[in-house]
């Protein structure tokens, strides 16, 4: 009875240690993409961070994979090219910085829909804290695999007030620039062994 | 700032300037809002009060360094913590006129000090190499005047070491690079708008000595380091070379050569260094600039203009003006500018911040907003610039942990430029190039003979 407990234990506990770690490198890049009354306009960064395990050898067929990945972002880094407008951003009745410097997406299942050759279009979903406001969150991403290397691309949109953020609307003398509140967020992240 | 973040083409110029007149009148909108929701009220600075503080020491508190420490006062962003002066009449000045900063005779121990983040190196050229590559093994941010040395090989030697500190925010005292006019002028400049570039001519004018001194033999000796041959970079580094990395950055060019003399004809006080030099610089494209300096005669000041076959462009002080041959292609913008007579011609007015849309009764167009002397704009830049290096650098280490310098640079390069996250400053290669450049101008009015420069001499 307590051979057959064990062998069970192991046999759960076998595909958690049959992962593969990766950690975020340098490479990636973060992309907002919005619309106001008088423009559109975007902020980057470069510096996406966290780490992934995975079982690799999975994503070469159709199903579910083990994966389990945390992305952070650093919010301060995300810059639109005109420092006031990242003042506005970056400042408390935005996305606050001060009081929460980080976005965190959480992944918690991974389902490949398609692989061909070294590329898996998957659905991924977990939860995203942004603003300190945690929601759940699905999308589809696509995953590179490339020697070492895994990247994850994927395009979301978020709406600011699902995060308790109020689109900012700065006062100009003829009226005010009444910010959307749609984002798309465009991503691509590269992590290696 | 990279050149290649800059590169505006003449498309993008064209289509932001002349192609969509009412997309760029929406944009200046949308930032003057912004400028308005800023806690900061001052239009004079780029950066607010609630800019996040980098913390300054000041090396050297001779006239330079006291201006220096006047224009730190008026910028929130870069509290002057700490003055170090070896000679202490200067000293006790520093503690009258900066209360609040902690003084120091000897530089290594201001070095020491923990709470301060940047240093200001503002001594003479001869003592930069020992003080910048202290500061820099010590941790600290630094801003060095220009010229960073009296020889290349200082130069160099300070711009490698500021290569190898990818942590640490360099900035070379160019300080033309970061003056809002001049660098308003960089995209209109590469956008070609002069046509083919012919002949530039820089002028720099004062009744001035350019002599110190001081109650004592061997300080004023010290002092008087301008008026040494042996080490002084002369009137073409001191003052001509900001005129000259102008004009080459704008027009995106370096000299294969340069001519030049000198005489003294005002100040015949026994000083082996001209107060009159003239000097010409020559490139591969036929392109040439003509300096004239001069410590005898101030009529006319100081500007620089730039002579291409469509127009020529002036720059002077806070403005700048174009004047438009007959036969020059029309651009489209510049028939909604506002003119201006000079110099017997109407000069198409070219002024950063300039348009203002009949807000709050100002007039239509007013001046350039942007009032402030270059070094301020200079200073302000390299705060701003160490605030963001320093802040990226926390983040890649906590997101990625330590990295080989190169990694790290091209990482910052790509966050820092690809987000365009900088102010505008010179790079420790823009500061050494313009000093080598400058140096071999001063050997040409040393010795009256023609000096060739090369890219093994432009290189770090």
């Amino acid at each position: 009875m307590k051979k057959t407990i064990l062998l069970t234990v192991l046999a759960l506990a076998l595909p958690l240690e049959a992962l593969d770690t990766y950690k975020a490198k340098f490479g990636s890049k973060l992309r907002l993409d919005g619309d106001s009354s008088v423009h559109k306009w975007k902020a980057e960064s470069r510096l996406v961070g966290g780490s992934f395990s995975i079982d690799t050898a999975a994503l070469g067929k159709p199903g579910m994979v083990e994966a389990k990945a945390d992305v952070k972002i650093p919010v301060r880094q995300i810059k639109s090219g005109k420092k006031k407008m990242d003042e506005v951003m970056h400042g408390e009745t935005c996305f606050n910085v001060k009081k929460y410097p980080l976005i965190v997406f959480t992944l918690n299942r991974l389902e490949v829909k398609q692989a061909r050759g070294n590329l898996s279009l998957c659905q991924a979903s977990g939860s995203i804290t942004i603003h300190g406001v945690t929601k759940p969150l699905g999308m589809s991403v696509t995953i590179a695999r490339a020697g070492d290397k895994l990247t994850v691309k994927g395009v979301k949109t978020l709406k600011m007030s699902d995060f308790k953020i109020t689109p900012p609307s700065p006062q100009l003398p003829s009226g005010k620039i009444e910010t959307k509140d749609e984002v798309k967020v465009t991503f691509e992240w590269v992590t290696g062994k | 700032m990279s050149e290649q973040q800059q590169d505006f083409n003449r498309r993008d110029f064209l289509s932001t300037s002349g192609g969509s007149l009412a997309a760029m009148v929406a944009m200046v909108k949308a930032l003057e809002s912004r400028a308005q929701d800023s806690a900061s009220k001052d239009t004079a600075r780029r950066t607010g009060d609630d800019t996040s503080p980098v913390k300054m020491g000041l090396i050297g508190y001779g006239p330079r360094g006291r201006e220096i420490a006047k224009s730190l006062a008026q910028l929130p962003s870069a509290p002057l913590v700490a003055v170090c002066d070896n000679y202490g009449a200067m000293l006790r000045r520093a503690k009258r006129e900066a209360p609040k900063a902690k003084g120091y005779e000897d530089y290594q121990d201001l070095l020491k000090d923990k709470n301060v983040e940047g240093v200001i190196v503002a001594t003479a050229p001869h003592d930069h190499k020992q003080i910048v590559l202290a500061a820099l093994k010590a941790g600290k941010h630094v801003y060095c005047e220009a010229p960073l040395a009296h020889t290349a090989a200082d130069a160099r030697a300070i711009a490698k070491a500021a290569a190898d500190s990818p942590k640490l925010n360099f900035q070379p005292g160019l300080y033309f690079r970061s003056e809002p006019q001049r660098h308003f002028m960089f995209p209109f400049m590469r956008a070609g708008a002069i046509g083919k570039p012919v002949h530039a001519r820089t002028q720099w004018h004062k009744k001035t000595s350019w002599r110190r001194v001081s109650p004592n033999r061997e300080r004023e000796k010290a002092i008087n380091w301008r008026l040494n041959k042996g080490i002084s970079p002369g009137l073409v580094g001191e003052i001509g070379m900001h005129q000259m990395d102008l004009v080459n950055h704008l027009l995106s060019l370096k000299p294969v050569g340069v001519s030049g003399f000198g005489n003294n004809i005002q100040w015949d006080d026994g000083r082996q260094v001209p107060d009159t030099v003239n000097v010409v610089y020559e490139y591969e494209n036929g392109f040439s600039l003509t300096q004239e300096i001069t410590l005898a005669n101030s009529f006319d000041g100081e500007y620089e203009v730039m002579h291409g076959t469509n127009s020529a462009v002036m720059l002077r002080g806070s403005q700048a003006w174009m004047y438009k041959e007959t036969d020059a292609p029309l651009i489209g913008w510049e028939v909604y500018a506002r003119k201006m007579p000079h110099y017997g011609t109407p000069g198409v007015v070219l002024a950063a911040g300039a348009t203002t849309l009949g807000k709050g009764g100002k007039k239509l167009y007013q001046e350039s907003t942007f009032t402030q002397t270059p070094i301020f704009y200079s200073l302000e830049a390299f705060a701003y610039n160490c605030h963001q290096v320093k802040t990226t650098v926390a983040d890649f280490v906590e997101t990625f942990g330590e990295a080989d310098n190169e990694t790290l640079r091209a990482f910052l390069k790509d966050q820092l430029n690809g987000t365009n996250s900088l102010l505008p400053a010179a790079t420790a290669a823009d500061g050494f190039v313009a000093n080598a450049i400058a140096l071999k101008a001063n050997e040409a009015v040393n010795t009256g003979k023609r000096i060739g420069v090369t890219d093994a001499d432009l290189t770090v």
